[in-house]
């Protein structure tokens, strides 16, 4: 591991384009400042860690794990999706209620 | 009487992460498969990656609304809602009436260009482990 030691307001750069700046140093606690380009995605490491296992786990399901879900939720459904798809309120459909068009456009980065 | 679409394996063919998933950075492109239930298989196209089972948001959690950052829909190139489709990741174990569905990281889909990520929704108090089968039951 590549060790700096830094002040407050002082940077180091990754690369050509991605600058790290040590903002305030408060007993334990350091904040960082990131600039870096929209592609490049931050993540504080233990929350990236968290989905990771999360993603491990769910990819260890067995080949016929979506069948056997799909089967699972038509027996615990009132309205199966497959036998009666005409309740327009039972189709899964791609639609904006699971993001808000205001909020899409209006929000900080947040860093995760 | 009018039947709503719902989300087919040939409306969403191909999807591409360019970071891939959390843990899995080799594989970017992926096959949409099914939709039975509002279940869907995202199945790799390229890389060693894992096939993933993964569940129509809005189906199954009718109150879960996440918000994309700026910088994120503009990756996504998702300036109207309407193209957007969440999904979320699905752990499916040995029993199936406790599959959990992961909503503090969705992927999120444009279904106008099938550009998608995986999105980390820190800060909007979304369950990492959800159960899914308890939510088709309330639905």
């Amino acid at each position: 591991m590549l060790v700096l030691s830094r002040r407050p307001q002082e940077s180091f750069r990754i690369g050509h384009d991605i600058v790290i700046t040590v903002l305030e140093v408060s007993g334990d606690k350091v904040r960082i400042g990131i600039d870096a380009p929209s592609h490049v995605k931050v993540h504080r490491q233990e929350v990236y860690l968290e989905v990771q296992k999360a993603n491990l786990e769910a990819a260890s399901a067995s080949p016929s794990a979506a069948a056997d879900l799909a089967a699972a939720i038509r027996g615990t459904s009132a309205k199966p999706a497959t036998d009666e798809p005409a309740d327009e309120s039972a189709a899964p459909e791609p639609e904006a209620t699971d993001v808000d068009g205001k909020d899409v456009q209006g929000k900080d980065r947040p860093a995760s | 009487m009018t039947t709503a679409p719902r989300p087919q394996a040939t409306e969403l063919a191909t999807i591409r992460l360019d970071e891939g998933l959390v843990g899995f950075p080799g594989t970017e492109h992926y096959s949409v498969i099914g939709g039975d239930g509002g279940v869907f298989e995202l199945a790799p196209l390229d890389g060693d990656g894992p096939t993933f089972v993964t569940a129509v948001a809005g189906f199954f959690f009718p109150d879960y609304h996440p918000v994309l950052d700026d910088v994120t829909a503009q990756r996504l190139d998702l300036s109207d809602p309407d193209d957007a489709l969440v999904l979320v990741i699905v752990t499916v174990g040995a029993d199936i009436s406790a599959a959990y569905g992961n909503l503090f990281a969705p992927v999120v889909v444009n279904t106008r260009t099938g550009a998608a990520e995986q999105v980390v929704l820190s800060g909007q108090d979304f369950p990492l482990r959800a159960p899914l089968v308890a939510a088709a039951a309330g639905r």
